[in-house]
């Protein structure tokens, strides 16, 4: 891809908000050779009112794929990895960051990777770090509830791991029909027996227990209140590895989430 | 009895039993069945007292036949008594597992009628597992001391680990607190274990060269090998007598993890500590940091208490001690120090030691640079050389002391100070006696410890 002489332009790129929009806005500033002031997804509020011109960058499947591969032509599969794992995260002004790291793989190739100490790189890995955080303790924190329909969890999650937690329940659960709806994005992971899972926009999905599942869940929580060791109370290590905000979907803390 | 009661009681009395992580197998789902392992296992929740809850932790049973004399479900102690069936406890485990309660089972027993009787139904709900629900996820369990190598076996091939407790740091203490066990009936299952899971992986291994189609591939031994236990300030044995048997586990049975755990008191008993007593954290603290010095850090038990050091320092970890201990290997060059040097440095774990490997390939590391890598400088700075600094860090002893005190000592109340031997390379060190507040007691350590130095 032609990479010398970008130059930073007055104008801000809008896209659709989908990894593959965000690669066409790569591939754009490639293409017309300039750096955009700022990069915004369709459903991000800031930079609703811009004083800069606007250009609304096309999903178009050919060039993302091309920018796409290229990235990992150029800086290897794990450069690629971890541009689409911070791209999950909420990190600040994140598209513009992630393009100038992508222009900067072009550029130096894989030991862009080593610079662990640059600025850029550094922020970056710290995002990843937090998506890959908030991920594994998602594969331990989604509680299901049983209702007519299957197995039903909400998770309220900072970043949209979604993604990065399908194939780990689709495989645990293979036989099992399953919906984790992620309240955050409007989003949910939806599996079907025998069938590949999906991810949709969706609708707050209907919770409604069983019967059997009001007795599961009884059970579930009579055993955490008998687990902790009264004599090492310790209230503080309980928050620092299962922070509060998660306290509200799951079964055996949902109710000291609401007492406090 | 009820069910709800049933657990109640059943998971109360498991609740001592320190390990409950789900780590060491890695297994994809199995179409037809349900469940997987992650080799770093997962943490589904954390209990009010902190700690990690990762399976479903229950004994099968709790009316025991022994009597030790530190347990809460000896047969002379005056608790509710229960047991599960098996169909009972397959079904409540895979109820809690569908919903992601857990990551699968942690199945312990009191000694039921005999050691093999409690074998054999510790086995025959694992089979239930396996078999007709045909649960794929992670299974602990624990071997009864005395039982017999079939019993072993039959468990050993259900269950990804398998643990033996060892109950108490030496011989003697087991004499004096467990009458119905001995040294041999527990050193014996453990070293069946060892050998089992060594011939099993060896066979996979030779038959995986081979070319074996997976589905052909026999059933794994505990492939998650195994782990133990023991309880610490119950019986006099000192830190260095439990940190060099430790190292011998880790080395002569090749175990996994060893798990510390502070006693609580749960009987009125003249030869243990009475009840009110609390329990010794600040100490179990410092003995699961030696534990991971030797399994991360490349220490072994000689250099984390030296033979006139037989207790931990209450007021420094024990890398901290270390390092005060040795300052003649100090400083290290970060831009040129093996990865085994890089992890002396107080305040570098693995994680941080790793990513200055791979950052100063790249360029000179200065002071910025390693902040910016993540790596904690409240200690390490003493301790390094990077570009920009030269080579005399340049600090006072006091200073460097303060740093390394460990802030977290106090969290654990001021009374735990007094649980440590107080003598440190000739000096004595205060003990919660010897100061009016925590405050005066971190001054006077400092001082001691600068002094030394």
């Amino acid at each position: 891809m032609p990479g010398v002489g970008a130059v930073t332009a007055e104008v801000s790129y809008r896209y659709d908000g989908s990894l593959a929009g965000f690669y066409c806005c790569v591939y754009d500033s490639y293409a017309r050779r300039e750096i955009p002031a700022a990069i915004s997804a369709d459903d991000a509020e800031e930079g609703q009112i811009s004083l800069i011109p606007e250009r609304w960058v096309e999903v178009n499947v050919g060039r993302a794929t091309r920018a796409r591969e290229g990235l990992a032509l150029k800086g290897g599969a794990r450069s690629r990895e971890l541009l689409e794992h911070v791209f999950l995260s909420r990190v600040e002004r994140r598209e513009t960051a992630l393009l100038a790291f992508a222009r900067r793989v072009f550029e130096e190739g894989p030991s862009i990777l080593e610079r662990l100490a640059d600025p850029l790189v550094a922020r970056l890995l710290k995002a990843e770090k937090g998506v890959l955080g908030e991920a594994h303790l998602l594969t331990g924190f989604v509680r299901f509830t049983q209702t007519d329909a299957g197995l039903v969890s909400t998770i309220g999650p900072k970043n949209f791991a979604l993604p990065l937690i399908a194939h780990h329940f689709a495989d645990r659960f293979s036989g099992e029909a399953f919906l984790i709806f992620d309240k955050t994005h409007g989003a949910a992971l939806v599996h079907e027996p025998g069938k590949p899972w999906a991810i949709a926009r969706m609708e707050p999905p209907d919770e409604r227990p069983t019967e059997e599942e009001t007795r599961v869940q009884a059970l579930w929580r009579r055993f955490y209140n008998t687990i902790g060791i009264a004599e090492r109370y310790n209230p503080v290590c309980r928050r620092t590895h299962m922070p509060m905000r998660y306290w509200p979907y799951m079964t055996e803390t949902r109710e000291h989430a609401r007492a406090d | 009895m009820d069910l709800l009661d049933k657990l109640a009681i059943l998971a109360d009395s498991a609740k001592y039993d320190v390990a409950c992580t789900s780590s060491g197998s890695n297994r994809p789902g199995k179409p037809g069945g349900i469940g997987s392992a992650v080799s770093a296992g997962i943490c589904h929740t954390f209990a009010s007292d902190g700690r990690c809850v990762s399976l479903l932790k229950v004994l099968l049973g709790n009316a025991c036949a022994y009597d030790c004399r530190y347990c809460a479900n000896r047969r002379s102690a005056d608790v509710p008594r229960a047991a599960f069936t098996p169909e009972e406890l397959a079904e409540l485990t895979i109820s809690f597992y569908r919903r992601n309660y857990i990551e699968g089972l942690f199945l312990s027993s009191a000694v039921l009628r005999s050691p093999d009787y409690t074998m054999e139904r510790m086995i025959s709900v694992l089979s239930i597992l396996r078999g007709q629900y045909r649960f794929n996820g992670y299974i602990h369990a624990k071997a009864i001391p005395g039982a017999s190598p079939e019993a072993i076996r039959g468990l050993g091939m259900l269950a990804d680990r398998m643990s033996v407790n060892i109950e108490l740091p030496s011989e003697s203490s087991l004499n004096l607190l467990a009458p119905d066990k001995s040294r041999a009936s527990i050193l014996r299952p453990m070293s069946l274990i060892t050998r089992g899971t060594e011939r099993s992986y060896l066979e996979t291994k030779s038959l995986s060269l081979a070319r074996t189609p997976p589905q052909a591939m026999p059933q794994r031994f505990a492939p998650a090998g195994q782990s133990t236990q023991m309880i610490i300030g119950a019986t006099p044995e000192t830190d260095r007598a439990i940190v060099r048997l430790a190292s011998g586990l880790y080395h002569r049975y090749r175990l996994r993890r060893v798990f510390y755990s502070a006693y609580v008191p749960v009987s009125d008993d003249s030869a243990l500590p009475a009840p009110n007593t609390p329990p010794p954290l600040l100490r179990e603290h410092r003995l699961y940091q030696a534990d991971f010095l030797m399994r991360f850090y490349g220490f072994d038990a000689e250099e984390i208490l030296p033979e006139d050091s037989p207790s931990l320092n209450a007021y420094l970890d024990p890398k901290c001690s270390w390092a005060l201990r040795n300052p003649e290997r100090f400083p290290v060059d970060v831009n040129r120090a093996e990865l085994s040097e890089l992890l002396r440095v107080p305040g570098v774990g693995p994680k941080s030691a790793e990513r200055i490997m791979t950052a100063r390939r790249q360029t000179r590391l200065t002071i910025d640079d390693l902040r910016r890598l993540g790596v904690v400088l409240k200690r390490a700075r003493y301790f390094i050389q990077t570009a920009d600094t030269g080579r005399s860090p340049r600090i006072s002893r006091e200073d460097t002391v303060r740093a390394l005190l460990d802030h977290n000592a106090g969290r654990f109340g001021f009374e735990q100070l007094s649980l440590f031997d107080t003598m440190d390379r000739g000096n004595r060190l205060p003990g919660a006696m010897d100061a009016p507040t925590l405050r005066d007691a971190v001054e006077e350590a400092v001082a001691c410890l600068a002094s030394a130095l």
